[in-house]
């Protein structure tokens, strides 16, 4: 009878309550977290930001969070159904925010973590993450010289702090530490993250300083990027579908420097030869000019424009397919989609068929279980790029403008009597090239992880949580090239080379949180996890040659000759303690220190292990009684922050350890010799972080930011000591260098109006970046990249350069500054000396966005801007060569601006047939400003109101149109080349960066 | 509730011990981070079994043929730097600057031959030194020996003034362990020489049977060091050691019937005729486009024959038939050499390091001025096996030291050799006009600062021990 009564009793003590979760705009949140306070059970949002639970009576409240917005607390009454608003605003308190091994309140986050929305980076036409990453986060530099789709890009997150190691920073996707970076052997340039479709990210967040990224100690030195992809949600199954066409174009062409007409260069040829005494006039020239057996065979009605024989519009498309839905218990998320984008040179494309499938499952009250699958398969083909004869665009620059690619029965020329097209010598027809030849890289991808994280105690002062996550990364790249026996660098024989290269990657992390509630307004966290790191790597490369001359065949199995066969694994492995801590006191006052502890094979067998620190704090001013009369201040926090990581990445896995290779073969037998010194010695390079930070929001948030001071000192880096070649070495990697970034990062945002149906919002980022070398071995100057040296009391990206000092208005004459007071001129090249001037890293850098909205119009601009650095254009001196390249190659119409008469100011001296006097040598003539904007992005969008797409059973439908790249301004007006040159800062022939404009839709079922 | 307290203290502890547990599972263990490279071994891995002695020296060999050793520069400067040979107008750039004596204290060639040749040294010192027993480490070492020498004989030469000018002046550091921090200083000219003569005597004594011509043996050990002596002025020496090799080696003079084909043939000999050390070049192993043979004939075709040479031969001289008459790439009229006929083949032309018909050049110069009959014993045997219609040499005194000299010029035309011979013996360059030929110095007088390559930059600036030793003019 009793127990019955009880059964009964207990049933009675549930009831159901429900809820509709929405932001303040009132806007559904869907997917938010409602959790009953001080116990693990909960519920999640559905589609609809609906809620239903089951409530003991003894709960007294429901805690809602939901990641990136604020988190709301309510009060439970007898009423069954509730109302709660949960705020956007980007800098709340409450607002939850991904951080190494987790997540945390924004409020106890002490250092510089930035977070990027996935809304801000899907369905944009780039075709890896990276690139969309530009301008977004303050202190992030993302740059690529390469419009070639697929192209590698160059990140470098508060300026550059090695000198030959990596300057990358560690990528971790959804806990895995991930392989980045091109991987390929013989295409010119690909990128590991183009796997990863950007739609299926969650969030990004960008770990800045010591506090944020020390976590990840011997690896964090260059920030560490955490990407989060899509998880299910409760509720019912919701699709989304967007598909994505359009156009890529040439974002850049500077009409006033460009490759000459046929015409153009007969002058410049006649004033040449004249110049040079081999003509008299005009007419003796043209004698010369247009004689095809012993003169140049000028065809002076012939002119083929190559750059538009090189260069095309290439289509642009995307397709995505998502599906999330889910239980209490289980959520899913499934996505599928298809990219694909033509470049703007011939023969030059990329397509991505990507796939993921994340599942999450609450097995138990206290054990959830997810699983991520991410797969992805991509294939790409890119021309050569640099010197190569068969770049199209060196070809499209350097081809003779009388020349053209067809005979006259429109046929492709080539071995022609005239010898435009010589079988092997000259620089190749670029449609033969591209229709002939071939080169291809593929690479396919699989990510994915399984988390079990395990409730151990939670009550009202307790909870402890077990983490264990093992992930894994499958990447594998095939490349195939050939070129044929008939013409261009396959004759006379033809040759074929593949490559086969796969890397698998674990993590195993084990990791538990713990928070107690000391008081009701202290608590503190505490993590403590260990953590096993594995990489493999494996290729395979084999090479013939001798093929027939049906160009159809093209594998090896078709050559005569083998010439190559290769293969070659290695490997490497971390392991790693870490610890983090926090204790937060009245929201106001937080301290929090992290340790890690990190040992690699990487490093010789003395400095293997190495720990890695911060301590940080911040203090809620706002929150403070005396801020209380301060209205207009709504939020203030001042953090700041002190730690050391390290640079583990780019010094090969086993640089540290002595070694005789075989290889030096000797009459067919197996030789062996010394191939390197090694240093037991060598370790990570170290950088030591101090950031001060201020968020602040006034108005209500109606204006808010950051600002970030922050100096990076990076040492032990790693150079090659010279040692005594009579050693039989000529140098040993050292831990010795060292250099210092310092600078302000300021992201700002305001609502400048705000009417009832019309918004207009203004978000600016800002970095401003300097850079100095302190210290190098023994004092002395390296020089790792061209044209650029690293010296100390330098920028260790300057340009080291002869100082062109224009033209001699007298004589024509060349002249070049004889040091760097530049207080005396010389024409002699030899006697002007090279000098440290300019550098490769922008001085400011950022962007400025508008979003304006009307109902349910928006438009959004976005302008990125760089400042303070220069660009040099390497190959320029062939194409400008004052004389002596003429009949070889093509110019540019700035030849045509000679010196000519005495009295003449310009920059281009004398043209004169054979050269004049070394002019056309590398110094600044060839050195440009850097500085540039860039309308990166618009986008005009239009979203149909609710009830008019609900009768076509859709949830949400938005028709947009975007362009990309669209225009650029304030560049140095002599650029021949876009202003956007990699991180190197040096144009080289690369495929020009596209500008895309497209049209999309999206729609919600 | 009480039930429920301790439910929870028990999932506590299970829970606690089981993290704990996982800390120490998965690769604790100090190997988990000892990685090794699939494609090398440590030192001392390498070096510890007979085996990996073997491949060691094969390694040592195999740097011998590296572009900046005998590959190319070795060969190529010896007859450029001197009379035999001359750059064209229309050229790849290369060795412009040797050629025309305007090299600079950071000339790239000599850098490169000082890295390379040291690395050789290096690969040599490491076998020497390497602690193996076992029945064939006495004859590896016999190489190693021999492959060291050959290297100090060389640099020495480059880089320092020759033995019969001043045997105490300053010659190359020397160098016989492993160590990468040491900074030497150059050691005296006569005590390289020594080092090599005992390297030599050593490598004699265990040196292992003749098996082809690529590999050092007994009897080519034994005329390098008769070179040697020769270089060193040791005229009793040089001659024993020279009649030894002649006489009792069982190696025979290539004939003149055979001269043409002997050239033409890229591959290996084991027939003991003419070559007793050679550098094997193969269809794998081979330096490609850089093959020293390319810059003659079948490749860059930069460098092309004096005609002062060509003249020095009689019309039934077979050794005229490596130039034949023909046009620079420019279109002058020329000689272009065809002694090294493979720069275009799979198989490629070894280079020839020592062989008897030099021994026999040697031996007769060794002769003089003691015994003038021997010496032109030797002289015309070699001669009626180049020139059958020529009766001999009948001089006597200077003129048929003069006749020597000249002979060795014919004979090692091309081979690398005719630079240092002028050296040894003091005397001045006069080099032809050659049509086509870049502007260069055609008297180049003894002494001259620029006859002796740079200490190189690179070395200067780690190795502060030398930075006051640099050669004087640079």
């Amino acid at each position: 009878m009793a127990t019955i009564l009880a059964i009964g009793q207990l049933q009675a003590q549930q009831r159901v309550i429900s809820g509709k979760v929405t932001d303040e705009k009132g806007d559904v949140v869907p997917n938010a977290s409602v959790i009953i306070k001080g116990t693990t059970v909960g519920t999640t949002t559905s589609a609809d930001g609906i809620f239903t639970l089951s409530v003991p009576s003894n709960a007294r409240a429901l805690v809602v969070t939901s990641v990136g917005m604020g988190t709301s607390e309510i009060a439970l009454t007898s009423a069954t159904s509730y109302s709660v608003v949960l705020s956007t605003a980007t800098k709340s308190l409450d607002e939850v925010v991904v951080v190494g091994y987790g997540t945390a309140k924004r409020t106890n986050v002490t250092g510089a973590v930035a977070t990027v929305k996935g809304a801000a980076i899907e369905n944009k036409p780039f075709t890896s993450v990276d690139k969309a990453l530009q301008g977004a986060v303050p202190g992030l530099q993302s740059t690529s010289g390469s419009g070639a789709p697929g192209a590698f890009t160059d990140i470098r997150i508060r300026g550059q702090g090695s000198i030959n190691a990596s300057n990358q920073p560690l990528w971790v996707i959804d806990g895995i530490i991930a392989q980045t970076g091109d991987l390929t052997s013989n295409t010119t340039t690909a990128n590991v993250l183009s796997t990863l479709n950007p739609d299926d990210i969650e969030s990004i967040s960008v770990l800045k300083d010591a506090s944020a990224a020390s976590i990840y100690g011997s690896r964090a030195a260059n920030g560490v990027i955490l990407v989060t992809t899509k998880k299910g949600r409760v509720g019912k199954t919701v699709f989304n579908f967007s598909v994505e066409a359009g156009q890529n174009s040439i974002a850049y062409k500077n009409d006033k420097n460009r490759a000459m007409t046929t015409r153009e260069y007969q002058t410049v040829l006649q004033q040449a030869l004249i110049n040079a005494g081999y003509a008299t006039d005009t007419a003796d020239a043209n004698t010369i000019i247009t004689d095809p057996v012993n003169g140049f065979g000028l065809k002076p009605d012939v002119n083929t424009n190559w750059f538009d024989q090189v260069t095309q519009n290439g289509s642009q498309q995307q397709y995505n397919l998502s599906m999330t839905g889910g239980t209490d218990k289980t959520q899913f998320y499934i996505s599928g989609g298809y990219f694909r984008q033509v470049g703007t040179t011939i023969a030059t494309d990329f397509d991505r068929y990507n796939g993921e499938i994340s599942l999450t499952h609450k097995a138990t009250d206290r054990l959830t279980i997810s699983a991520i699958l991410n797969g992805a398969a991509t294939n790409q083909h890119t021309p050569a790029n640099g010197g190569a004869f068969a770049n199209p665009v060196l070809e499209s620059y350097f081809l003779l403008p009388w020349y053209s690619p067809y005979n006259a029965d429109g046929s492709l020329k080539y071995d022609d009597p005239e010898f435009q097209f010589p079988v092997n010598g000259g620089i190749y027809n670029p449609l033969i090239q591209a229709q002939w030849n071939k080169s291809t890289a593929k690479q396919a991808q699989l990510r994915g992880n399984v988390t079990g994280e395990y409730r151990i105690w939670v009550n009202s002062v307790n909870n402890l949580k077990f983490t264990t996550r093992f992930a894994g990364e499958y990447i594998n790249i095939l490349e195939d090239q050939y070129r044929n026996p008939l013409y261009g660098d396959g004759y006379p024989k033809g040759d074929a080379f593949s490559s086969y290269r796969k890397v698998t990657n674990y993590t195993w992390s084990n990791f538990a949180d713990y928070r107690r509630d000391i008081k009701s307004d202290l608590y503190f966290d505490f993590k403590l996890g260990y953590e096993a790191h594995l990489t493999k790597d494996y290729i395979l490369q084999a090479g013939g040659e001798q093929f027939p001359q049906d160009l159809q065949l093209q594998y090896l199995a078709s050559a005569a000759t083998p010439t190559t066969a290769f293969t070659l694994p290695s490997e490497a492995t971390t392991n790693s303690i870490f610890s983090t801590g926090d204790i937060n006191f009245k929201n106001r006052y937080v301290l929090s220190g992290s340790y890690r502890r990190d040992g690699s094979s990487v490093f010789g067998s003395n400095h293997r292990w190495g720990n890695f620190y911060s301590v940080g704090g911040s203090w809620n001013i706002s929150e403070e009684a005396f801020m209380e009369n301060i209205a207009f201040v709504n939020f203030l926090k001042l953090r700041a922050s002190y730690g050391t990581n390290g640079n583990a990445n780019g010094f090969g896995f086993y640089s540290s350890l002595p070694t005789y290779a075989y290889g030096a073969n000797y009459t067919g037998l197996p030789g062996s010799a010394p191939t390197n010194v090694g240093n037991e010695n060598l370790t990570w390079e170290k950088n030591a972080i101090s950031n001060i930070g201020l968020d602040f929001g006034f108005l209500k948030d109606r204006i808010n930011g950051t600002v970030e001071f922050y100096d990076r000192k990076t040492s032990d880096l790693i150079l090659a000591v010279p040692l005594s070649p009579t050693s039989g070495f000529t140098s040993q990697n050292q831990n010795v260098g060292a250099m210092t970034n310092k600078g302000i990062e300021v992201s700002v945002n305001g609502t400048p109006l705000k009417m009832k149906d019309f918004t207009w919002i203004i978000s600016v980022n800002f970095t401003h970046n300097t850079n100095k070398v302190t210290e190098l071995y023994n004092g002395r100057p390296v020089a790792p990249v061209s044209f650029q040296q690293v010296a100390v009391g330098h920028d260790a990206q300057s340009f080291y350069l002869r100082q062109y000092a224009g033209v001699d208005q007298a004589n024509g004459d060349p002249l070049w500054y004889t040091d760097s007071s530049r207080s005396k001129t010389t024409n002699v090249y030899s006697s002007a000396k090279l000098v440290l001037h300019g550098q490769a890293d922008p001085k400011y850098y950022g962007s400025v966005t508008n979003t304006f909205s009307y109902k349910g119009f928006s438009l959004a601009v976005q302008f990125y801007y760089n400042f303070g650095n220069n660009i040099y254009d390497i190959w320029d001196r062939y194409l400008n060569s004052d004389g002596l390249y003429y009949g070889a190659f093509n110019q540019m119409s700035d030849q045509l601006h000679s010196w000519k008469n005495p009295g003449d100011v310009t920059n281009v001296p004398k043209i004169i047939y054979g050269g004049n006097k070394s002019s056309y040598n590398h110094s600044t003539r060839y050195l440009y400003d850097g500085d540039y904007i860039r309308l990166r992005d618009a986008q005009l969008s239009y979203t149909l109101p609710k009830t008019l797409v609900a009768k076509i059973h859709l949830s949400n439908l938005m028709v947009y149109a975007r362009g990309t790249n669209l225009a650029t301004f304030g560049q140095d007006k002599r650029l021949p080349f876009d202003p956007e040159a990699g991180a190197v800062s040096q144009t080289n022939f690369d495929v020009f960066i596209p500008r895309t404009i497209t049209g999309g839709i999206k729609l919600t079922f | 509730m009480l039930k429920k307290n301790s439910m929870q203290k028990i999932n506590k502890l299970y829970f606690i011990t089981l993290f704990a547990g996982s800390l120490l599972i998965g690769g604790c263990k100090k190997s988990y981070l000892e990685k090794t490279p699939f494609d090398s071994l440590t030192p001392s891995q390498a070096l510890s079994s007979e085996s990996g002695l073997t491949s060691a020296v094969n390694g040592a060999y195999a740097d011998l043929r590296s572009v900046s050793l005998y590959g190319r520069d070795f060969v190529i400067i010896g007859d450029l730097m001197a009379d035999n040979t001359y750059v064209e107008k229309k050229n790849s750039g290369r060795y412009l600057i040797q050629y025309n004596y305007t090299m600079s204290s950071s000339d790239g060639v000599a850098a490169e031959m000082w890295i390379q040749g040291y690395n050789g040294i290096l690969r040599v010192n490491q076998v020497i030194d390497a602690n193996v027993t076992g029945s064939k480490v006495a004859n590896i070492k016999a190489e190693a020996y021999a492959i060291r020498a050959l290297l100090y004989f060389k640099l020495v030469n480059i880089f320092a003034k020759p033995y019969s000018d001043d045997p105490s002046a300053l010659g190359v550091p020397l160098v016989v362990h492993y160590d990468p921090y040491f900074l030497p200083t150059r050691a005296k000219v006569s005590d390289i020489y020594q080092q090599i003569v005992n390297d030599l005597k050593a490598a004699f004594q265990n040196a292992p049977d003749y098996v082809n011509s690529t590999r050092f043996s007994k009897y080519s050990i034994e005329a390098l060091l008769a070179k040697v002596y020769l270089y060193m002025g040791d005229k009793a020496n040089a001659k024993a050691a020279a009649e030894d090799v002649i006489n009792v080696s069982g190696f025979t003079l290539v004939s003149a019937t055979g001269y043409d084909d002997y050239w033409a043939d890229p591959g290996n000999r084991d027939d003991q005729v003419e070559t007793l050390f050679e550098i094997d070049a193969d269809v794998i192993n081979n330096n490609a486009f850089d093959d020293y043979a390319g810059m003659y004939l079948n490749g860059y075709n930069d460098i092309y024959a004096s005609q002062q040479l060509y003249n020095l031969y009689s019309a039934t001289d077979v050794r005229k038939s490596v130039m034949q008459p023909g046009t620079t790439k420019s279109g002058s009229a020329a000689f272009v050499v065809t002694k090294f006929p493979n720069a275009g083949s799979s198989d490629r032309d070894n280079i020839k390091v020592i062989r008897l018909s030099e021994v026999y050049l040697i031996a007769a110069e060794a002769s003089l001025p003691s015994d003038e009959t021997k010496a032109k014993l030797y002289l015309n045997a070699l001669v009626s096996q180049r020139d059958p219609a020529f009766a001999g040499y009948t001089s006597t005194g200077a003129t048929l030291m003069n006749d020597i000299i000249t002979e060795r010029r014919k004979e090692l035309a091309f081979e690398g050799d005719r630079f240092y011979d002028l050296n040894r013996l003091k005397m001045q360059i006069v080099r032809a006009s050659n049509p086509g030929a870049i502007p260069a110095p055609l008297t180049i007088a003894y002494p001259f600062d620029k006859r002796l390559a740079p200490i190189p930059l690179t070395e200067i600036q780690a190795n502060p021990n030398i930075a006051g030793q640099q050669n004087p003019g640079y």
